[in-house]
């Protein structure tokens, strides 16, 4: 009876002692990391909401894209703090990160997407899932490749199962993306590219008033590309050079994310990713919205 | 070179059950031995000083075995674990160690830099093999086995390829009498294969699909999974780890019964568990004993008060995490169990075991949560999935994420959850032999060898974009 008793006592106060001291541990122990978390949810929490972000946070937005200089300053202040007295080196001028992006709140503009197509493979199924861009539609799927894009019956909300032809033949849209390439790495290169301005010449057959945005393939990140034969960003670069120079900067523009997840060189940066091959799910509200600030720029 | 490998099924094990019953009975330790050599040899390829570890790590058990056995004296046998333990620190736990140092003193303003990490490949099995070898010499020390004479006995329990890598944690007095002497018979052999192939199912068929999900997960990102998804992940997760270490505990004892030995069974349907100390009796049932055996008894168990019966609690769930990896959320995971098995003990216990029904649904909470701590490595990330498990801190979800995944992985998810019963194998051996057992175990044995020459072993090599 009196062990039963004492163990239940003592049991309680472990228990009590534990939680203190995980709760104080951990905090120490993983301060850095708590500190860092802390801070990404705040700017979280600063986030203006997606749909009632103003035109002026637009406009600050694109304005911050072409100011460079300003988010050097800041990266300085911060380098500053870690090594104090430590002269920085001069740093090159860079676009934005898709860290400084989300960091701002990117959010999608409201109607931007809603006349707009997206073709590609898991990439844009990713940003049909994860980038918020209220009314666009999505040809997408695993997989997709210049090779099987006709073949192919996808899903699409309030259309249903359609062919891809079929759906370019009964709506007439605003602005189509277009992300393939990758999947189709393993082929003939010739052969892909010719397929490719194939289906860019097939869509503006049907589709005479759409602007056509050819989108850079997304590089993956510098492990994967060391270590795979097919899929590396050798490859992608080759790639997109070719499918680049369809664009005439009149109706069809060429359009290279890869700046805003970079590691500085030429890869996708692992900070990213978790698959070293898409980035996650909350980076692509920034891509999104890249493809609606920056992008359209071009 | 895992079981479940093509280089394993068609090159390694014909060749070694060729080789092993072409030869006589008296060189057939001599093979074994040889054969585990071969495969440790394999594992550890790339770190050629590692090829002498487990032949010295031999060698010395057999010493400090024989002269513990001369004198039953405490020195050799606190110098037996002083190497025994001493090389698994060195190789598992120095990192972990100097960081955690490392980090103090940086917290601290330490000026003049830390301890420097080797960063040492952990040689395969390791953790297993230690276990073994000091239960061996422990027993020694207690009588309660002889100490081995034949250095080639002793080395082929410690190295027999079958439970090398992932066990089970087999004691010498267990398997010395079929050391010295095994008949095998054609019975014994084909139900050894017959458990083999159905441990190479449960790792093919059901765990490396179901990883599938948590991969997926991962890719996503914790932040913006929904809460339904959250749960999804952690039950197919709890899952995968049941088949993928099941399946592997089945092989090895196949593997074991195909050449005569009987290797201890490690997991009793413990999903079917009511309360988590009940878990802990039918899941890695040879580490928790050995646990038992070698730790919470010689502290006392439970018969030196209620407080010390805690602090014996204590010590064997840090341990227990620990184990398993070295790092923090091991630690915390091994203390998330500390709690809820204290708590048992004292309080939920016997509600537990009375209302059989709220035991189940307490577990289904409790299993995939505990699970969670042991796979998420960074803490950060930890809380994040927490958080999400109650529908707190999601950026950007995709809130029909769940009916995507719940589309591919439905079908495993519901497999698993019924093979994690005791029906599903109850019925399995109640088929009589032939010919529809033997027609279910060739299309297992095929379907298993096929995914894995797909490549559903790694998802990456079957990668799409």
């Amino acid at each position: 009876m009196r062990d039963t008793k004492t163990g239940r006592i003592a049991v309680r106060v472990l228990l009590i002692l534990l939680l203190v001291g995980f709760a104080g541990s951990g905090r120490m122990i993983f301060w850095k990391k708590a500190e860092e978390n802390r801070l990404s949810s705040q700017r979280t929490e600063n986030l203006p909401g997606q749909t009632d972000q103003t035109e002026e946070a637009q406009q600050e937005q694109m304005e911050d894209i072409g100011d460079t200089a300003g988010s050097q300053t800041e990266d300085t202040t911060e380098d500053g703090q870690k090594e104090e007295g430590r002269e920085d080196p001069p740093q090159p001028t860079k676009p934005l990160s898709a860290r400084d992006w989300m960091d701002r709140g990117a959010a999608v503009p409201e109607g931007y997407f809603s006349d707009t197509l997206f073709v590609g493979d898991s990439r844009t199924v990713g940003l049909r899932e994860y980038g918020q861009m209220q009314g666009a539609q999505f040809f997408a799927n695993t997989g997709m490749s210049v090779y099987q894009i006709y073949n192919q019956q996808i899903s699409i909300p309030e259309i249903g199962r359609v062919h891809f032809l079929d759906l370019i033949k009964q709506r007439q849209y605003g602005k189509i993306y277009i992300m393939l390439g990758i999947n189709e790495l393993g082929y003939n290169m010739n052969t892909t590219v010719k397929k490719y301005a194939a289906l860019i010449d097939t869509i503006r057959q049907y589709q005479p008033h759409a602007v056509i945005y050819i989108e850079a393939n997304l590089h993956v990140t510098q492990e994967r590309s060391n270590r795979d034969a097919v899929f590396n960003n050798a490859n992608i670069d080759r790639f997109n050079g070719e499918i680049a120079k369809f664009a005439d900067k009149k109706s069809i523009y060429y359009v290279d994310v890869n700046p805003l997840f970079d590691d500085g060189a030429g890869n996708l940066a692992a900070e990213y990713t978790n698959d070293s091959t898409h980035v996650l799910g909350k980076y692509y509200r920034v891509w999104a919205n890249w493809l609606a600030t920056a992008a359209a720029g071009n | 070179m895992v079981f479940s490998s093509l280089e394993f099924l068609l090159w390694f094990l014909p060749f070694f059950l060729l080789i092993y019953y072409l030869s006589p009975e008296k060189y057939r330790n001599f093979c074994l031995f040889g054969f585990s050599m071969v495969f440790y040899a394999y594992g550890v390829l790339g770190h050629p000083a590692y090829l002498f570890l487990l032949p010295v790590s031999v060698g010395i058990n057999y010493l400090f075995g024989r002269w513990i056995g001369t004198n039953r004296r405490r020195l050799p046998l606190v110098l037996g674990m002083i190497w025994n333990f001493g090389m698994l620190g060195l190789f598992k736990y120095s990192d972990f160690f100097a960081e955690t140092v490392n980090m103090f003193l940086e917290k601290a303003g330490w000026p003049y830099g830390g301890i420097p990490l080797l960063s040492l490949a952990l040689p395969i099995g390791i953790s297993f093999y230690t276990f073994q070898a000091a239960s061996y010499l422990i027993d020694v020390y207690r009588g309660t086995v002889r100490p081995e004479n034949r250095l080639l006995y002793l080395g082929t329990y410690l190295v027999m390829f079958p439970k090398l890598i992932s066990g089970p944690i087999v004691r010498y007095g267990s398997v010395a009498e079929r050391l010295n002497k095994r008949k095998c018979t054609k019975k014994m052999f084909l139900r050894g294969l017959e458990v083999f192939v159905l441990g190479l199912a449960f790792k093919v068929l059901l765990a490396n699909r179901l990883g599938g999900l948590w991969q997926n997960i991962g890719g996503i990102g914790y932040e913006s999974i929904s809460t339904p998804l959250a749960w999804m992940g952690i039950v197919a997760y709890s899952l995968q780890i049941y088949f993928d270490f099941y399946g592997y505990s089945l092989m090895a004892v196949g593997l074991g019964r195909m050449i005569g030995f009987s290797l201890p069974v490690n997991f009793k349907h413990p999903y079917i568990s009511c309360s988590m100390t009940e878990f802990w009796r039918r899941w890695h049932i040879t580490l928790g004993s050995w646990f038992r055996d070698y730790v919470y008894i010689p502290l006392g168990g439970n018969r030196k008060g209620g407080f010390r019966t805690v602090c014996n609690l204590l010590a064997v769930w840090l341990l227990t995490g620990l184990w398993h990896g070295a790092g923090w959320n091991f630690i915390l995971w091994g203390m998330f169990l500390f709690a809820v098995i204290a708590m048992e003990k004292w309080m939920l216990g016997t509600y537990l075991n009375r209302f059989r029904v709220a035991g189940h649904l307490y577990m289904m909470i409790l299993i995939p949560v505990s699970w969670l701590i042991f796979a998420e490595t960074d803490l950060v990330q930890l809380g994040i999935y927490l958080q999400r498990l109650v529908g707190l801190g999601g950026i950007n979800v995709y809130a029909g994420d769940f009916l995507k995944y719940l589309s591919q992985y439905g079908i495993f998810l519901l497999l698993g959850l019924v093979f994690a019963t005791r029906l599903p194998e109850k019925l399995f051996w109640s088929i009589p032999r032939k010919p529809l057992r033997y027609v279910l175990l060739v299309a297992m044995l095929a379907a298993s060898v096929y995914g894995i020459y797909m490549g559903m072993n790694d998802p990456f090599l079957y990668f799409q974009f």
